[in-house]
């Protein structure tokens, strides 16, 4: 009697204790924004693709991504340079000594695909929003246009790569598998012609930096040479429709390209943006000046030097392109660390060192940029790399004398004597030993060209390049497979040799 | 002072003394070492008077003339009974009463949660810490001096750091989460690190799902209850003072290349390699001895002091009890700089009123940490690295410390000086915590208690971080000034009933129970760059690049939970528990868990055909029961964006003004269906007491599998997400054994006695179904992720050694082209083993070769005392333990431009065939240094971690100080270490509390120190 009396006690108070604050479980996540709440204003959409863009500076531990990643993976093996041995994974790029994890190639593909994840939500969800559907259009094209150019980087430097056209739902989703190189390039045509089609030839001055259909030819240009099979003529009349549509010019100065002072100018094509005017700290800056010459990361090869040293004005000076490309031990070079009286013999000896986009502008100097970090833009597709590869494609299409015109254009911007008559291939071998390297050395090219000519291991045995003999021909041309992917991913295969 | 005490005593026990009808009681009660018990319960049976003994261990009890029954009660003995005592009028009856001490299956009490269950009545698995030992270490960090105290608990220290980081694991590794266990600090989740242990009065560990099933889905784990002094009832006020304070020093030393042979070693790389050779290397080459030759080591590592005290207060009559206790401690840390200052006030009493019972707990303490700098990467590998030619100091670089100067070695890379790193990071971390709890209890009926507990443990953390430049001129940063302040608040509220009932032979205690919790977390922190150089220390004063930053979060936990507790006679025991959870971290149809247990025991020593008289007790249990982890991130099922400005991943600069624009990602994905993770815990085991409790033995078996283990599915980088949803796909296996056994031996006039416990367990990775690869990697070399050392999956243990195998050095380049599957091998570089011989070596060939967890560890306390000494030693043995040595990875790497250990100098070359060490050739062409079993050792040792020795001064040589005892002791930590281990400490690598798979790589991490102490106890 008594126990019964107890047990229903018990019980009781259990229920009676259990019934209160239906609702104190619900929680919500105060740092975020839910999915239901986004995709309504065109602020909404615009900050979705901002989150692709941002991809393409690479935003590795804050500013360091750009030198580590892009500018290690796209620069560090050719024939143009000689580079520091530093970490252990940069020296294992130039010297040809890839091993399938190297965290210098394996965030650049993170981030892209990171970017191309980016594109895929905003092109799944734009439809959500409510705006102006011109410029709803203008933002699918650039949406299109990031996608092609992650696509396109991806395929240049990893050959066999998996193509990414949706949001993964479900798990299959997750572990995609390779696509042929031409599958990856017919679908960047694709998306770059989309993008041409739908992308305003100029954007407002608060939107500069944005892409336009420029820069969605020349990359469908440019897709046109570095697929498997270029199609000359298509490229071709991709690269006329830019250089004819009026918006684009070289710079007077050569150097104004990598010094700030013409940041989105007359012959930026395509251009990433950097600022040292970070609000709340945010890590937009790049750190080329600290990395690259002035803590004397690297230089001119030899063979470079030399070939350079013959690139000169009408009087027998050095061109512009010399004193804009490399320091070295000239009275003509300067550098803005040099105090008065200070020349670079007297200061570095007879080092030589890279100096494109080593250059505290004046720009900055109001903000006094430390040495580590720059707001200097880097120019992503330049006019006249538009022009050099438009007279490499009038070239193999036979049309020699014209292609010599167009180069000499360029070369007179940096008074450098023309070039006379030339046949098909000397100008051929002239495109590709002297001139793309002279006006674009360390502007993320040189492989890229050297792979797709399939000149890799001659060009870098002739110009003596010393890790030459670590070079696998039909392997090195291409980087490894992150090992995180192949774990992960059953699916992939390792590219051949690794 | 002997007047003074009589007084207090007159105060705290009126007692009437002249009434002609009475007669007294007095006597005194020993322990069996003959010394004074304080404190101890006299109780007169049938009546009300009683008494509790003094400071020397005197009672006198003034009753009614008559015969009686007294009986004497003290904690951990058992108790006395003696029958037949005569009262008579004006007289006093004298009674001297000695109790022995009770081991295993006594009167003692167990604090199980919710309650308190006598020991011998209980049939789970709980392991109480002997607290005579655990007293004994000096340390003001209860996690390190309860290692090896526990059969069952491993206590992995990841490092030997002043703040002493631990990662605890009750039977096992039973999760890839979080596997720490539940702290509950007199009857609140609580954190450990702000309870000193000498404020603790007991720690019991819940290992099974029996006991700690009452915790529910926090519990899989384990649950470590700590109670605190509170003083007892009808005690006389006691004052104790402890200090002690001493001189701690690294106790092993790396042997590095001097100068002389780094230029040698460099010289020979750089031509092996066809690299040219710096002039600058070979002067160094021809003159070695015009260089400096820091010993980074000696530097970095200094001895450092420590000093602890304690103070405390306690007493009761009978109607209240207390204790207050304030501690003091301050460790600095043999790496330079680094200390862990530790001050606290607890605050415990409880009062009773009839019915009613009512209490309090507050704890208010204050830590302040400096910790190491890039522990690991540019410290203490750096340390070890960074050329003996590199000056400790340089008037000419930023900062005035020594750097690789370009202008001197061009070429050479910038490796930070690490005593700049460790004294330009100047950091200091403060932790100001309160944790205050009230409960008033009432009894409705006889038997029958409701209680209200309320409790809240506040946080308040800040961070200061000043960053002073150093370097090469015109190559170094800012300074800069970061600091982060944050407050978390943990709040519960607790209704329960418990009803005790007895009739014939049945006892039965329910309980009922109801608990809200809450745990509330906000954060800001802000920074700022460029500040005057004469080290100001505000924000304010910086003029670049200012930020903040803040989140916050919380989460919420609804439970009722039931207990009943039956037995037998004594002989037949049950305990069932029930536990429902509701937490936020879940969706709402998956919000709730159920963790049910259930146990049985039978002390078959009871029965009446049991008839072994040497054994005088003897338990058989069993338990199986169901417990949880909601351990997983929270909002993990709510999909959402990214949209913070402070996020520079997705941020952008557009326009001629170059303005950043904020961008929004959802760089994680949602988990909606995520449920409980569970864990159902078998555990048989017994508890033998035999000649009179001389000798005590416990053992246990154990079996525990964990389900639906929430793993964070790693995807593909091609998926373009930081990382997969979570999802319930994982399994994971712990078995294990424990025994424990004690032995005393107060005969004669040495009295010693031994304590011994052996913990054992394997664990496995049962599942991990639906991870791609099935298998997570971890325990990385070096910053960036890259060079992973551990595996974890399937059949493995948890971050199992995952490495290439070698067959020593080819001996000529004839040998290594043979060999044929390392393409460039030449003579003198290492051969890798084709495991799986497919004809190729890549990633396929890496094989299990064991994991960081030992198959046994064993810890041995010896005591003993001979007339006015006392000793004790503390012997802690981890056998079948391996450690992949980091930092000789570091040092034999032979790759770059770091330095090596003296060893490399023997590196092979054909006229030096007969050695380990490949050859020397710059950029490691044959990736000599991939990690392989040439790093890997075997980490078993056994350590003297304590031994003291003390002296108490006779009274007499007290009399005129007015303390009432005093002793003094000496003692040594970590003095002698038997290891075949060649880096600094064996006892490092023992789990990564943030990083389940971070366990097992010592990247020269914070050793262990040898330390000297001296101290002194007293009371009054």
């Amino acid at each position: 009697m008594k126990i019964n009396k107890v047990i229903t006690v018990l019980l009781l108070a259990l229920f009676v204790f259990t019934g209160c604050e239906e609702n104190f479980l619900d929680v919500t996540d105060p740092n975020r924004v839910t999915e239901d709440q986004f995709w309504q204003t065109e602020d909404d959409a615009f900050k979705a693709l901002t989150a692709a863009y941002a991809q393409l500076t690479i935003p590795l531990w804050g500013r360091w991504g750009h030198y580590e990643c892009k500018i290690l993976v796209e620069n560090y093996r050719t024939d143009l340079g000689y580079f520091m041995p530093d970490y252990d994974e940069w020296v294992e790029m130039y010297s040809f000594r890839m091993s399938e994890e190297n965290y210098t190639k394996d965030y650049y593909w993170y981030y892209y695909y990171q970017g191309i994840y980016q594109t895929n939500i905003f092109l799944e969800n734009i439809d959500r929003v409510e705006m102006d559907n011109t410029m709803k259009a203008q933002m699918v094209g650039e949406a299109k246009f990031l996608r092609a150019f992650y696509h396109l980087k991806l395929v240049t430097y990893f050959k066999n790569i998996p193509l990414i056209l949706a949001v993964p739902t479900v798990a299959e989703d997750f572990y995609p598998t390779q696509a042929t190189p031409d599958a990856v390039y017919t679908q960047c045509i694709q998306d770059f012609t989309d993008a041409a089609n739908a992308l305003p030839t100029q954007w407002e001055s608060r939107y500069k930096g944005r892409a336009t259909k420029g820069a969605a030819n020349a990359y469908l240009g440019l897709t046109h040479i570095y697929k498997t099979n270029p199609d000359w003529s298509a490229a071709s009349s991709a690269f006329g429709s830019v250089i004819n549509s009026g918006q684009y010019d070289l710079l007077p100065e050569f150097w104004d390209n990598f010094n700030g002072m013409s940041e989105n100018g007359p012959e930026s094509v395509f251009e990433l943006q950097f600022t040292v005017n970070r609000p709340n700290n945010v890590s937009e800056s790049q750190t080329l000046p600290a990395q690259f010459g002035a803590w004397g990361q690297g230089g001119p090869s030899d063979w470079y030097f030399d070939m350079m040293m013959n690139d000169k004005k009408a009087d027998g000076s050095y061109s512009d392109r010399v004193y804009g490309t490399f320091f070295f031990d000239d009275p003509n070079t300067t550098a803005f660390w040099f105090e008065e009286g200070d020349t670079w013999g007297s200061t570095e000896g007879d080092r030589k060192l890279w100096k494109k986009w080593v250059y505290k502008s004046e720009v900055e100097t109001a903000n006094e940029p430390s040495w580590d970090r720059s707001g200097v833009n880097t120019v992503e597709m330049r006019f006249a790399d538009v022009l050099l590869m438009q007279a490499e494609c009038l070239n193999e299409q036979g049309q020699t004398t014209q292609a010599i015109d167009i180069i000499n254009l360029v070369r007179a911007r940096s008074g450098v004597t023309p070039i006379g008559t030339l046949s098909q291939s000397e100008l051929r071998n002239h495109i590709r030993n002297y001139e793309r390297p002279a006006e674009l050395a360390f502007e993320g090219k040189r492989w890229a060209d050297l792979v797709r000519w399939g000149v890799v291991e001659p060009t870098l045995r002739t110009h003596n390049n010393p890790y030459v003999d670590n070079f696998d021909v039909g392997v090195d041309e291409y980087l490894p497979i992150p090992s995180i992917d192949l774990n992960n991913n059953p699916n992939l295969v390792q590219n051949p040799g690794f | 002072m002997k007047k003074l005490l009589t007084i207090l005593m007159l105060v705290i026990f009126p007692i009437l003394t002249s009434a002609q009808s009475t007669g007294k009681i007095a006597g005194k009660l020993v322990d069996e070492e003959g010394a004074p018990m304080i404190a101890a319960n006299i109780i007169v049976l049938q009546t009300s008077f009683g008494a509790a003994t003094d400071l020397d261990g005197n009672y006198e009890i003034v009753l009614p003339a008559g015969t009686y029954t007294v009986r004497a009660q003290y904690i951990g003995y058992k108790t006395e009974t003696i029958e037949e005592v005569i009262v008579r009028a004006g007289a006093t009856t004298s009674l001297d009463i000695q109790l022995n001490l009770d081991l295993l299956l006594s009167e003692e009490v167990v604090v199980v949660g919710y309650g308190v269950q006598k020991k011998r009545e209980l049939t789970g698995a709980v392991t109480s810490v002997s607290m005579k030992s655990f007293n004994k270490i000096p340390s003001q960090n209860t996690l390190s001096a309860l290692q090896g105290q526990a059969t069952g608990v491993n206590i992995g220290s990841y490092d030997g750091s002043p703040s002493g980081n631990a990662s605890v694991q009750i039977r096992g590794i039973g999760t890839i989460n979080d596997n720490q266990p539940l702290y509950v600090i007199d009857g609140v989740p609580s954190e450990i690190n702000y309870v000193d242990p000498g404020e603790i009065e007991s720690i019991d560990i819940l290992k099974d799902a029996s006991s700690a099933a009452i915790y529910g889905s926090r519990a899989a784990n384990g649950v470590i209850m700590i109670t605190t002094k509170r003083g007892s009832k009808n005690s006389p006020l006691q004052v104790k003072f402890k200090t002690y304070g001493g001189i701690q020093s690294l106790a092993k030393t790396y042997d590095v290349m001097n100068t002389g042979q780094y230029s040698n070693y460099m010289y020979d790389m750089l031509t092996a390699a066809g690299e040219t050779v710096p002039d600058w290397l070979s002067a160094m080459k021809a003159n070695p001895g015009a260089y400096p030759a820091t010993d980074w080591q000696d530097v970095y590592y200094k001895d450092a002091e420590s000093v602890k005290y304690e103070l405390s207060v306690s007493g009761g009559n009978d109607w209240m009890n207390f204790n207050v206790a304030g501690t003091y401690g301050n460790k600095r840390g043999i790496v330079i700089g680094t200390k862990q200052e530790k001050t606290g006030l607890r605050i415990n009493s409880d009062f009773t009123k009839g019915k009613f019972k009512f209490g309090q707990s507050l704890a208010i303490s204050r830590i302040i940490e400096s910790p190491q700098q890039h522990q690991g990467w540019e410290g203490g590998y750096r340390v070890l690295t960074v050329p003996q030619f590199v000056p400790v100091y340089d008037n000419a670089m930023v900062g005035g410390y020594g750097m690789p100067d370009p202008s001197l070695y061009p070429g050479f890379p910038l490796m930070p000086n690490p005593l700049a790193v460790q004294e330009m990071g100047e950091e200091e971390e403060t932790y100001d915590h309160i944790m205050a709890s009230v409960y008033a209890e009432y009894e409705i009926v006889k038997g029958l208690k409701y209680k209200l507990q309320m409790s809240k443990n506040a946080r308040h953390y800040h961070d200061y971080y000043f960053y002073h430049p150093f370097g090469v001129p015109g190559n170094v940063p800012d300074n800069s000034l970061f600091e982060r302040r944050s407050r978390k608040d943990h709040t519960i509220i607790e209704n329960t009933l418990t009803y005790d009932l007895s009739f014939d032979k049945h006892n039965i205690v329910a309980l009922a129970g109801y608990s809200q919790e809450k745990d509330e977390y906000r954060n800001i922190s802000g920074g700022v760059y460029r500040l005057p150089d004469d080290a100001t220390n505000v924000i304010d004063l910086g003029t670049n690049n200012p930020y903040v930053n803040g989140s916050s979060w919380e989460d919420k936990l609804l439970s009722q939970f039931g207990r009943i507790i039956y037995d037998y006679d004594d002989t037949y025991l049950l305990t069932v528990n029930i536990r429902r959870d509701g937490s936020s971290r879940f969706n709402e149809d998956e919000r709730y868990g159920v963790f049910p247990s259930a146990s049985v025991g039978w002390r078959v020593s009871k029965e009446s055909f049991f008839n072994i008289p040497e054994v005088n007790d003897l338990k058989l249990r069993a338990s199986y029961g169901v417990l949880g982890n909601n351990q997983i991130d929270r909002y993990a099922y709510i999909a959402s964006l990214y949209v913070n400005p402070g996020s520079s991943e997705f941020s952008y600069v557009f326009g001629d003004d170059q303005t950043v624009y904020t961008g929004a990602a959802i760089p994680k994905l949602a988990a909606d269906a995520i449920k409980w993770e569970t864990t159902k815990t078998l555990n048989i085991g017994f508890d033998l007491a035999m000649f009179n409790d001389m000798i005590g033995i416990s053992a246990e078996y154990y079996v525990k599998n964990t389900e639906d283990m929430l793993l964070n599915i790693p995807l593909p980088w091609s998926a373009g997400v930081w990382e997969g949803p979570v999802a319930n796909v994982g399994e994971m296996e712990n078995k294990g054994f424990e025994f424990s056994a004690s032995y005393r031996n107060y005969k004669s006039s040495f009295k010693y006695s031994f304590d011994l416990n052996l913990t054992t367990y394997s664990n496995k990775v049962v599942a991990l179904s639906g991870i791609q690869g099935d298998a997570y990697l971890g325990g990385a070399l070096e910053y960036g992720d890259t060079n992973p050392v551990t595996k974890t999956t399937v059949g493995q243990p948890i971050a199992s050694f995952w490495l290439w195998q070698t067959a020593g050095l080819f001996q000529s380049d004839a040998e290594a082209a043979a060999y044929g599957l390392q393409d460039g091998a030449k003579g003198g570089d290492v051969k890798f083993v084709d495991t799986n011989n497919d004809g190729i070596l890549n990633d396929d060939d890496r094989a299990f070769m064991g994991s960081s967890i030992p198959d046994m560890e064993l810890g041995f306390n010896f005591n003993a005392s001979w007339g006015a000494f006392d000793f004790n030693a503390f012997i802690f043995t981890s056998i079948g333990r391996k450690l992949f040595n980091g930092a000789r990875w570091q040092m034999e790497r032979m790759s770059e431009w770091e330095n090596q250990s003296a060893d490399v100098a023997n590196s092979w070359t054909p006229e030096n065939p007969n050695t380990d060490i490949p050859r020397a050739i710059f950029a490691d062409p044959n990736q000599n240094s991939r990690p392989s079993d040439r790093f890997l050792e075997n980490a078993d040792y056994l350590r003297l971690k304590n031994i003291e020795i003390g002296y108490t001064l006779p009274k007499e040589a007290l009399n005129l100080t007015g303390f009432e005892r005093m002793r003094i002791f000496i003692s040594a930590e970590n003095l002698l270490t038997f290891t075949g281990y060649s880096g600094y400490d064996p006892a490092v690598g023992g789990g990564n509390v943030n990083d389940t798979f971070d366990r097992g790589v010592d990247r020269a991490l914070y050793p262990f120190a040898r330390t000297f102490l001296f101290g002194i106890d007293l009371s009054l």
